[in-house]
């Protein structure tokens, strides 16, 4: 808000401050095994939560990319999404994250993915409540964030994927994200279904780096082109890709 | 040596330090300065009524408000404080406001409506150089033209194996300084003016605001220190004339401190430069030909783009000895941003070019190019780059010899344990002229007192913006007196109690407090033991100075307070000049700093990304005075070099300014800069020399950006030729040559 606020943007006349809603503010382990994080918790305390690190390293770790430690003490992880195209929407798209609403009429949920290609409240005047990950001990998980400088930068490409593996080589599940500065994170379901229940190939991941730019069609700025964005994130996907086989 | 902890160290590290910008005085006003919404326009008109109207504005000004002459500029007031019928940049003011706070300042600028018939944009120096551009200044577009010529150049380039040709582009570079213009101006009751503004040089700030006032400089007191960082950004003058009309208008405190937009949009930045370098080699690695072309685009007005082209002109060659050299350079009035004063002064973008070429010419015949290097080298008592005799000291050798040890350790660019990262290791080398060079008006003075309450109080005009010249003057004048440094006080950056040292600009301040000292302490020591003398009845040759007091048979007998009490102060002053040559040639420096430069980069195949690992910097300065300081300038500017490298470029379009802030002009955060961070100081000097420690403010910025472009080469095969290096440039080069494809195949085998 405060870079919105230098570049011009004008805030509304008043802003309720939702800060004292503590309860809104705790990460837990559900039955299921997956884990809720309330919207308002900060950013630091996701990326250090123990719950957190063990589940779901790859979030912590995104986190970590966002902003300062003084931005990570302030801003909390709801704030991170609603923004749209916030550092910690790629791993949670690819972890299948789903979102809770307090609505008119209670709480309502759907998934990330939805409300990420909408861009706006499930209705209006609905509150983030939380972020629930499903439990992903069965596959692997990958982040990358590229920038203009190490840290304290925001993204230019960010690329995400979590896959499941059958025997010999083969995908049984896989889901694939790219984003990065004005490109909103999107699942990349062509890249997606392109390998699952494939063995991956040589030929297979050749094709696979031509969808990839095809399908992010990431855009570009004065900073970094179009093509570059998509380059990097295929071949930062591929490479991870050919790691893991 | 021990690590001295600098006088104003704690102060500043614990944020307790008030910088001028930070004063507050009652009835305080806020100024506020409307711009130019177009880089090239003709003003038709201009009305403020209605901004006086806005309740809390108290005084909005025009051009028709300078008393005095409507122009800055240090050596040509070619820059209009306030524009009447052309705005050549969109930093350009038009109007300026007083009013009881920020916002309604801010509100009142917006109620200001100016006229404006936009004009053709020259947003480049080949659009200015066009037959039929329309003219910016009365002698054109052309600010300055400067060259240099020695030698046959077509009959060495015959005797040439190879000759290396390249065009080099290097960005326009913000200074990025913390504390952006600003500063409070007020009124006094006597009708006099004081100026609380950071600046570079306050006497000449009082001098050009005197000439914009009409007010005799005796009127006015610029308090110029300290800055929260300058880097040359602040020598020019940026908001004081406005301050300063304000305030008399209005009759109270003016404050104007700018937002980094506003910082961005007005303040001068380093010259972009296209450099063209042809150069050639003979087969046994001797240089014998080089010719360069310079276009620097100086942006809407001087300031001094003349100098600074004569400085790349000077230092085009290096520390090179070859027979034959043809420089030109061009400067070149355009719309853009103004270019001006940076450390390194136009030194760091001709580095960048030849010492690319270096690299160039060993590989294109083959041969290790620190030998190269050595081959060529000046020698001791070789003459300065422009045929002028200079201070004989060894320094290029020893840098390249201190940076040859760095080099040849570098690791293999196979190296690296991630597979999709290749290592390199380059070397750049450097000299560096300080002063302002022969033929420009360049003194200096200091001056001694012992004060009544018997502190010793050593003064200066100098300014504190961060580089540590308080720890130079205090460690100084302690080792050069023999006293401690409690029993000193230090006096600097006051024109109303300050003698004129001269501006702290180009590597100069060390060197001056160090020839100050060595002519004030003999006088002042001696008037110190006379009186010593006649106090204590002890013969003079059986005292001396020590810490505390006076001395003798290993006792303090007089402490300074003693010695001062009830007597008038002893006082003493010198005036004197920046060494220069003998040789009479324009521009021509003299005292010469050194540096050799070893960088090693990681480059990330997947990416292109550039990660600088290590950076190994060899000086030879003189002397270290303190350790330190000395390590934070070389430290700082070759991150501040690094920036310069792989990141910083304020981009234009049209005029205008895309990166208006720091969130898209980026420096250097923590993380980009290299753990292994190396200073290594060459300190000797030829017995005969007496110029004693050379200012390094400068020098650690020179060479780092060739070391690094040479260690991309080293990785990855790209030769660079244009700054700030893009990842995707690498990317697109190592695609292009299938090094990816080269480590997927080849790493499959398990690395």
């Amino acid at each position: 808000m405060q870079m919105q606020r230098e570049q011009g943007v004008v805030f509304p006349p008043h802003l309720i401050s939702l800060e004292q809603l503590r309860e809104l503010a705790d990460i837990e382990e559900t039955v299921d095994g997956s884990i809720r994080i309330g919207a308002l918790t900060d950013l630091e305390t996701c990326r250090t939560h123990l719950l957190v690190k063990k589940m779901c390293p790859s979030l912590s770790e995104a986190i970590g990319t966002i902003a300062s430690p003084a931005v990570r003490n302030r801003g909390t992880i709801g704030g991170n999404i609603l923004y749209g195209i916030g550092d910690a929407i790629p791993i949670l798209l690819a972890m299948d994250a789903r979102l809770s609403w307090f609505c008119e009429n209670g709480i309502r949920s759907e998934w990330l993915s939805d409300y990420v290609n909408r861009q706006e409240s499930l209705e209006e005047g609905a509150i983030l409540t939380d972020i629930t990950i499903p439990s992903l001990v069965k596959g692997h998980c990958f982040f990358r964030k590229i920038g203009r400088r190490e840290t304290f930068i925001p993204s230019i490409v960010t690329v995400a994927m979590y896959m499941e593996m059958a025997d010999q080589n083969v995908i049984r599940s896989i889901r694939i994200v790219a984003g990065g500065g004005v490109n909103t994170p999107r699942r990349l379901r062509g890249c997606e279904e392109m390998l699952v229940g494939k063995q991956l190939t040589d030929d297979l991941l050749s094709a696979l780096s031509i969808k990839i730019k095809e399908e992010s069609a990431l855009i570009g700025d004065v900073f970094a082109s179009a093509n570059y964005r998509r380059t990097v994130a295929a071949n930062l996907l591929l490479t991870e890709l050919q790691s893991v086989r | 040596m021990a690590k001295k902890i600098r006088p104003d160290g704690k102060e500043k590290v614990t944020g307790r330090l008030k910088y001028l910008t930070d004063l507050a005085f009652s009835n305080m006003l806020y100024g506020k300065i409307l711009r130019s919404p177009y880089p090239h326009a003709r003003i038709l008109s201009i009305s403020t009524d209605k901004a006086r109207q806005l309740p809390g504005v108290q005084a909005v000004i025009t051009h028709k408000d300078v008393p005095g002459l409507n122009g800055f500029g240090i050596v040509t007031p070619d820059q209009p404080v306030l524009c009447k019928d052309i705005v050549r940049y969109v930093g350009d003011a038009v109007a300026a406001v007083a009013a009881d706070s920020v916002e309604t300042a801010t509100r009142a600028l917006e109620l200001i409506h100016v006229q404006y018939a936009p004009l053709p944009v020259l947003d480049s120096p080949e659009k200015a150089l066009e037959e039929g551009a329309p003219l910016l200044h009365p002698n054109g577009n052309v600010l300055h033209r400067a060259g240099f010529q020695k030698g046959d150049i077509e009959s060495e380039f015959a005797k040439c194996a190879a000759i290396v040709e390249e065009t080099y582009h290097v960005p326009r570079q913000l200074h990025a300084y913390m504390e952006t213009e600003g500063g409070v101006i007020v009124p006094e009751k006597d009708g006099s003016l004081t100026v609380y503004v950071g600046t570079q040089h306050g006497f000449k700030d009082r001098f050009q605001l005197a000439r914009i006032l009409g007010m005799p400089e005796e009127h006015i007191r610029v308090v110029s220190s300290p800055m929260g960082g300058s880097f040359g950004g602040k020598d020019e003058l940026n908001i004081q004339p406005y301050g300063a009309l304000l305030a008399l208008s209005t009759g109270k405190p003016v404050k104007i401190h700018q937002t980094r937009q506003e910082s961005i949009r007005s303040s001068i930045k380093r010259h972009p430069m296209k450099i063209t370098m042809k150069t050639g080699i003979d087969q046994d690695g001797r240089l014998r030909a080089h010719q360069t072309t310079i276009v620097a685009d100086t942006g809407a007005y001087a300031t001094l783009g003349p100098a600074i082209l004569d400085f790349a002109v000077e230092h085009t060659s290096g520390p090179y000895m070859i027979p034959a050299v043809d420089t030109k350079g061009i400067s070149v009035f355009t719309n853009n941003g103004v270019s001006g004063e940076f450390r390194g002064f136009g030194g760091n973008q001709v580095t960048f070019a030849l010492e690319g070429q270096i690299d160039r010419l060993a590989a294109a015949i083959g041969m290790d190019s620190v030998e190269m290097r050595r081959l060529n080298i000046r020698r001791e008592h070789d003459l300065g780059p422009l045929g002028q005799q200079i201070a004989e000291t060894n320094g290029a050798l020893d840098v390249l010899q201190s940076a040859a040890a760095v080099y040849a350790e570098k690791k293999p660019s196979s190296q690296n344990q991630d597979r999709w990262k290749r290592t390199g290791t380059g070397m750049a080398i450097t000299m560096h002229g300080g002063g302002l060079g022969f033929g420009r008006m360049d003194p200096a003075g200091g001056r001694l007192s012992l004060k009544e309450d018997g502190k010793i109080e050593i003064s200066f005009g100098f300014e504190e913006a961060g580089q540590g010249i308080l720890a130079v003057i205090e460690t100084i004048t302690t080792e050069q007196l023999g006293c401690a440094k409690e029993d000193i006080s230090i006096m600097i950056g006051d024109t109303s109690l300050v003698p004129s040292s001269g501006s702290t600009t180009a590597s100069r301040g060390t060197s001056m407090v160090w020839h100050s000292l060595q002519r004030l302490k003999k006088p002042f020591l001696q008037k110190l033991l006379t009186r010593a003398a006649r106090k204590t009845g002890t013969k003079e040759g059986q005292l001396s100075i020590g810490p505390g007091g006076i001395w003798e048979n290993g006792e303090c007998r007089l402490s300074f307070r003693e010695l001062a009490s009830e007597q008038a102060p002893i006082v003493i002053s010198t005036q004197f000049d920046f060494p220069v040559s003998p040789d009479p040639i324009d521009s021509a420096h003299f005292l010469y700093t050194y540096s050799g430069v070893v960088a090693q980069v990681e480059v990330d195949l997947l990416t292109g990304r550039i990660n600088v690992t290590e950076l190994h910097q060899s000086l030879s300065a003189g002397p270290v005075v303190n350790e330190m300081g000395y390590l934070g300038q070389i430290e700082g500017g070759g991150v501040m070099a690094l920036g310069y490298t792989l990141m910083e470029d304020v981009i234009m379009a049209d005029g205008h300014y895309v990166t208006e802030n720091l969130d898209s002009y980026l420096i250097p955060g923590i993380k980009d800069v290299p753990f292994n961070l190396q200073v290594k100081a060459v300190e000797s000097l030829p017995a005969e020399d007496d110029y004693g420690p050379r200012g390094v403010g400068e020098i650690g910025t020179i060479a780092v950006a060739p070391a690094i472009a040479n260690a991309i080469y080293d990785a990855v095969g790209l030769r660079v030729s244009q700054l700030p290096v893009k990842p995707e440039t690498v990317l697109k080069s190592t695609e292009e040559r299938g090094v990816l494809h080269g480590s997927q195949s080849s790493n499959s085998g398990g690395n």
